[in-house]
C-alpha cells in the first residue's frame, strides 16, 4: 500500500497537448486517452459569503477548537466504486429546487471537516483548501519543550491564528479571458496554467466529462501571490519552436509527419517549462482512504531555493494520477512553512536552529519577527534582540 | 497603417501601384465580415475602432474606389458605413465622379433593408451632416418609396426625423397622421392604413391590420394574450419575423407559424436549423434538405465550381461559436458551404477539424485542428482546397502554413490546386480577416450565398493585384448593377 503514497508529481501517465497562448497565460490541456469511469467528481456550488469549517468538530451546538475560515466557492464531490464499474457522477440527480436567498443578505456555511464522508460511497472535500488548511496548520500545536524564550501563549494554546492571503483568479491579468477562449480539447481531462511562463497551477480530474464542468470554476480558485505578479507583467507568451528544420518531407503522405513533429515538440518543450513542478520531491500526507482510492495532500520541502507549491491529490492504487490541483507558494510563505519546520524539528531550540540556519540567536529571533511569528517570544527578549542588533 | 510607411521609405524599390491593391483588398475583405458586433476573441468597441479608422484610411487615400466598393456585394453595415462617409466628406473634386458616386449610392441604398437605410439617416441628423448633397440623397429616397403610407406606419420616429433634418413638404393625410397632434383626433383618415392605425387604439380586430412590430405594442395595451395574438398577426409577418418568432411561438401553447424554408436566405436557413434541438432536427430533416437541395441549386449552377474536385476543410472549434451577438454565424457559414458543396460540386470531400458523426447534426466543439485535415484534403489531390476557419490555429500555432509551404516544395511549382482560405471574422488588429500565414490566400466572407462572388474575388486576394487591375474589377462591378439597376 506503501506505492500509492505521492512523492513526486508525475505526469507522464498524460499526454500534453499544445499550449493554447493568450495574452500572458499559456493553457496546456492534458490529455488521458481512457478515462476513470470508476471515480467521478462532481462540484457543489456554495453562494455564500464565507465558509467556517469545524476541523475536529462534531455536529452539533459546541464550539469546535479550530476553526479554518475563508471564502469557498464551491465544494467537490467524489464518488466511486471498488469493483471497477463506471459510477454516477454527483450533480446528476434530480433534487429540489432550493429557495433562492435573497443577494443582499450576508450568508455564512457551517461546514464540518475538510473533508467529509457523506455516504457509503460518497466524500466531500474542499478543493485546494484542503492543501491550503494543512501548510497553515503546519506545527500548530507549538513547541513540545517550554524553552524560556517563548511566550506564554504560544506555550499555552500553541500557534493560535495563522491566515495566509491570495489572489482571486479574476485579479490575475488575462486569465479570464485565456480560460473564456480555450478550446477543450475531446479527451482532455486537465490543465497546466502558466503565467508569463511561469507554472501557476496544475488542474487534474479522472474524467473528461468531470474537466468540461469544471473548467469555467478555475476562474473562481485562488491563486499564489507571484502568479499576480507574473500576470502583471506586460508580456505575451511566444508560440513555442515547432522543430520542423529537421523533417524530410518529399511526398504528400510525408506531410502528416509534420504533424507529429510539431506536436512533440511542443510536448517535450513544455515539460521542460513544468520542470520546478515535477522534479521536487513531495511531502504527502494521506487524507482519506476511497475504495482503490486515497485522498492526500502534499507539501514541497520548502527550501529558498526553489520555488515550492502545495497541493492535493488523489491516486490509484498503482500509482496514477486522478485527481490533483495544485497553489503556488511564494517565497514569504515558503519561508514562513520552512522556519516552522525547522523549529519542530530541532525541538524548537533556538539555539541548535541558529546553528543549522548559521546565524546568531539574536538574527534568528528577529527573522521569526520578521516573518510575522514576533509573537512566538517574549516581548522584553524581543526588545533585547532588536537592541542588540 | 504599414503599407503607408513602406512607400515613404522604400519608395524605389517596390511597386506602389501594388501596396495600393493590397490596401484595398484588405478593405474588401473588411466590408465582407465586419460588422462592428462583438465577436470571439474581441469585444464591440475593438472592431468600430478599427473598422473606422481603416475606412477614413481609405476615404482619404482612394475616394473613388471607397466609393466603387460600395459595388462588390459588401455588407450592410459597411454599406451605410461608407455612405455616411461619403456624405459627410462633401462633393468628389472631379465632376465625372460626381455621377458615379451618386449613382452608386442611389443603387446601393435601393438594394439595403429599409430599417438599416432609417438608421443611417438617423445619424446623418445625429451627426448634423446636412449638406445640399445629403438632402437631396434623403429626398430623393423617401420619394422613390412605393409606400410612403406604410412606411409612415411601421418607421414612424424615423420617418418623422428624416423628414424634418431634410425640410422636406409633406402634404394630405401623410402630414396629418405624422406632425399633427392637435387637430381633433377624432376625424377619421382615408387611407386605410393610417385608419386601421387610429382604430386599434379601441378596437382589438384593427391591430391585427398593422404590420406586426407596431401591433405588438396595440396588442399589449389591449392585454391580447400572445398565443391569440401571434395567430392572428400571422398573415402580417415578413418571412424573417416568422423565423425570429418560431421558437417564440412554439413556447406559446403550440402556436405553430409556418415557415418557407425555400424562401429564406441561405444563412438565415442554416443558423435557425442550428439553433434547433436534436429531436426538433430529425424532425424537420426532410424540409430542411429539400430547402438546401433548391438553395444550391440556384447559387451555385453553371459557375466553375460544378465542373471542380472540391475539398473543403471546415474548422468547427469551439471559437466559431461566435458571440452573443452572431450566435454560431462563424459555424453556420462553414455548415451551409459544406451543404450546397456537397450537392453542387461534381467531385467533393469535407473535412472537419475534429470527426464528425453525424452529418446534419453538429456543434461547435474541440480544439482548431487544421493542420491535419488539410493534409487529408491534400491527399486528394483535388481542384481546390477550400478552408474555413476563423484563423486562429491552436494545435499547435502555425503549423498549417509550414504544411503549406512544404507541399509548394514537394509540387515544385507544378501544382495544380488552388488553396483558398474563407474567414467569416474580422480580426481588429489587423485590419483584416486572419490568415493563416505562409502565403496562404485569406478572403472575408460574409453570407455563404455569396460564395460564387467570394470565390471570384479570391483571384485578387493573394496580394499580388494592382490598384489598376483591381479598380478595373470594380469599375465592372459598377456597370453591371448600374444596367441591372
Amino acid at each position: 500500500m506503501a506505492n500509492n503514497i505521492l512523492e513526486q508529481i508525475n505526469l507522464e501517465q498524460f499526454e500534453l497537448a499544445p499550449s493554447q497562448m493568450w495574452g500572458n497565460v499559456r493553457l496546456v490541456p492534458v490529455i488521458k486517452k481512457k478515462p476513470s469511469e470508476d471515480l467521478r467528481l462532481g462540484l457543489r456550488k456554495y453562494d455564500d459569503d464565507a465558509t467556517f469549517v469545524a476541523l475536529d468538530g462534531k455536529q452539533g451546538p459546541e464550539i469546535p477548537n479550530s476553526i479554518y475560515y475563508s471564502y469557498i466557492p464551491h465544494g467537490m464531490v467524489a464518488r466511486w466504486s471498488t469493483d471497477n464499474r463506471p459510477v454516477v457522477p454527483y450533480g446528476c440527480e434530480l433534487n429540489k429546487v432550493r429557495k433562492k436567498t435573497n443577494k443582499e443578505d450576508c450568508r455564512v456555511r457551517i461546514e464540518h471537516r475538510m473533508a467529509k464522508r457523506e455516504e457509503a460511497r460518497q466524500l466531500r472535500f474542499l478543493p485546494l483548501h484542503l492543501a491550503m488548511e494543512g501548510f497553515l496548520s503546519l506545527c500548530f500545536g507549538g513547541p513540545n519543550v517550554a524553552w524560556e524564550e517563548y511566550s506564554e501563549s504560544l506555550l499555552r494554546k500553541g500557534l493560535g491564528v495563522r491566515s495566509e492571503s491570495s489572489y482571486r483568479g479574476r485579479w490575475i491579468s488575462d486569465l479570464e479571458d485565456a480560460l473564456r477562449v480555450f478550446e477543450i480539447h475531446e479527451n482532455q481531462v486537465g490543465v497546466v496554467i502558466f503565467v508569463a511562463d511561469a507554472p501557476a497551477s496544475i488542474f487534474i480530474v479522472p474524467h473528461r466529462t468531470d474537466y468540461r464542468l469544471m473548467h469555467a470554476s478555475l476562474i473562481e480558485d485562488f491563486y499564489g501571490e507571484l502568479v499576480f505578479y507574473n500576470g502583471q507583467y506586460m508580456y505575451d507568451v511566444p508560440a513555442l519552436d515547432l522543430g520542423l528544420d529537421r523533417v524530410r518531407v518529399d511526398s504528400v503522405e510525408d506531410l502528416s509527419k509534420l504533424v507529429d513533429a510539431a506536436r512533440n515538440s511542443y510536448e517535450s518543450q513544455q515539460t521542460e517549462l513544468l520542470q520546478d513542478m515535477v522534479q521536487p520531491k513531495v511531502d504527502s500526507k494521506l487524507i482519506n482512504k476511497l475504495g482503490p482510492f486515497s485522498l492526500q495532500r502534499f507539501v514541497t520541502d520548502l527550501s529558498n531555493d526553489k520555488d515550492n507549491f502545495i497541493g492535493e491529490a488523489l491516486v490509484r492504487n498503482d500509482g496514477q494520477i486522478e485527481y490533483l490541483k495544485t497553489y503556488q507558494l511564494s517565497k514569504a510563505q515558503a519561508k514562513r512553512g520552512y522556519l516552522l519546520k525547522t523549529l519542530a524539528k530541532h525541538d524548537w531550540s533556538l539555539e541548535e536552529v541558529s546553528e543549522t540556519l548559521e546565524c546568531s540567536k539574536n538574527e534568528l529571533i528577529l527573522r521569526l519577527k520578521n516573518a510575522g511569528f514576533g509573537y512566538f517570544i517574549k516581548p522584553h527578549i524581543l526588545e533585547a534582540a532588536k537592541k542588540n542588533h | 497603417m504599414s503599407q503607408l510607411s513602406k512607400i515613404k521609405t522604400q519608395k524605389q524599390e517596390i511597386n506602389i501601384s501594388q501596396i495600393e491593391g493590397e490596401d484595398l483588398v484588405l478593405f474588401i475583405n473588411a466590408c465582407f465580415t465586419c460588422t462592428g458586433q462583438r465577436e470571439f476573441y474581441e469585444d464591440a468597441h475593438q472592431q468600430d475602432l478599427s473598422i473606422e479608422f481603416l475606412h477614413q484610411y481609405i476615404l482619404g487615400n482612394y475616394r473613388r474606389l471607397y466609393a466603387l466598393t460600395l459595388a462588390t456585394g459588401i455588407n450592410h453595415y459597411n454599406q451605410a458605413l461608407i455612405i455616411f462617409n461619403l456624405l459627410s466628406a462633401g462633393v468628389p473634386k472631379h465632376s465625372s465622379h460626381k455621377l458615379e458616386e451618386s449613382n452608386l449610392i442611389r443603387i446601393c441604398l435601393s438594394e439595403m433593408p429599409v430599417n438599416r437605410v432609417l438608421k443611417l439617416f438617423a445619424l446623418l441628423k445625429k451627426e448634423r451632416v446636412n449638406n445640399r448633397r445629403t438632402r437631396a440623397v434623403v429626398k430623393s429616397y423617401l420619394n422613390a418609396r412605393k409606400d410612403p403610407g406604410f412606411d409612415a406606419v411601421k418607421y414612424r420616429t424615423k420617418i418623422k426625423q428624416a423628414l424634418t433634418h431634410v425640410h422636406e413638404k409633406v402634404e394630405g393625410e401623410r402630414a396629418r397622421f405624422l406632425f399633427d397632434s392637435t387637430e381633433a383626433k377624432s376625424i377619421p383618415f382615408e387611407t386605410s392604413i393610417f385608419d386601421s392605425f387610429q382604430r386599434a387604439k379601441y378596437s382589438k380586430q384593427a391591430v391585427y391590420e398593422l404590420p406586426f412590430t407596431v401591433a405588438e405594442s396595440f396588442a399589449e395595451r389591449h392585454s391580447i394574450p400572445r398565443d391569440v395574438f401571434l395567430k392572428g398577426i400571422e398573415g402580417q409577418l415578413t418571412k424573417n419575423e416568422k423565423l425570429r418568432l418560431q421558437k417564440a411561438a412554439a413556447r406559446e401553447k403550440q402556436v405553430k407559424i409556418d415557415v418557407d424554408f425555400g424562401k429564406l436566405d441561405l444563412t438565415r436557413l442554416v443558423l435557425y436549423w442550428l439553433s434547433l434541438g436534436y429531436e426538433k432536427q430529425v424532425e424537420m430533416k426532410d424540409k430542411f434538405e429539400m430547402a438546401l437541395e433548391t438553395q444550391a441549386e440556384s447559387l451555385l449552377k453553371g459557375t466553375q465550381v460544378t465542373k471542380d474536385k472540391i475539398a473543403l476543410v471546415v474548422d468547427r472549434s469551439f471559437s466559431m461559436w461566435g458571440s452573443k451577438e452572431k450566435k454560431r454565424r462563424p459555424l453556420a457559414i462553414g455548415f451551409a458551404v459544406h451543404q450546397i458543396l456537397k450537392r453542387a460540386a461534381k467531385m467533393y470531400n469535407v473535412f472537419w477539424s475534429s470527426p464528425l458523426k453525424q452529418d446534419l447534426h453538429l456543434q461547435p466543439k474541440g480544439q482548431s485542428n487544421i493542420a491535419e485535415p488539410f493534409i487529408e484534403a491534400l491527399k486528394k489531390e483535388p481542384d481546390m482546397v477550400l478552408i474555413i476557419s476563423d484563423g486562429f490555429e491552436n494545435d499547435p500555432v502555425g503549423l498549417t502554413s509550414h504544411i503549406y509551404q512544404s507541399w509548394l516544395k514537394i509540387q515544385k511549382g507544378k501544382a495544380n490546386t488552388s488553396i483558398v482560405h474563407l474567414n467569416p471574422v474580422y480580426d481588429a488588429n489587423s485590419f483584416n480577416v486572419k490568415g493563416l500565414g505562409g502565403g496562404i490566400t485569406s478572403v472575408g466572407i460574409r453570407n455563404a450565398e455569396d460564395i460564387a462572388i467570394t470565390l471570384e474575388y479570391c483571384r485578387f486576394a493573394d496580394g499580388r493585384a494592382t490598384i489598376d487591375f483591381l479598380e478595373n474589377y470594380v469599375y465592372q462591378k459598377y456597370m453591371e448593377k448600374l444596367a441591372n439597376g
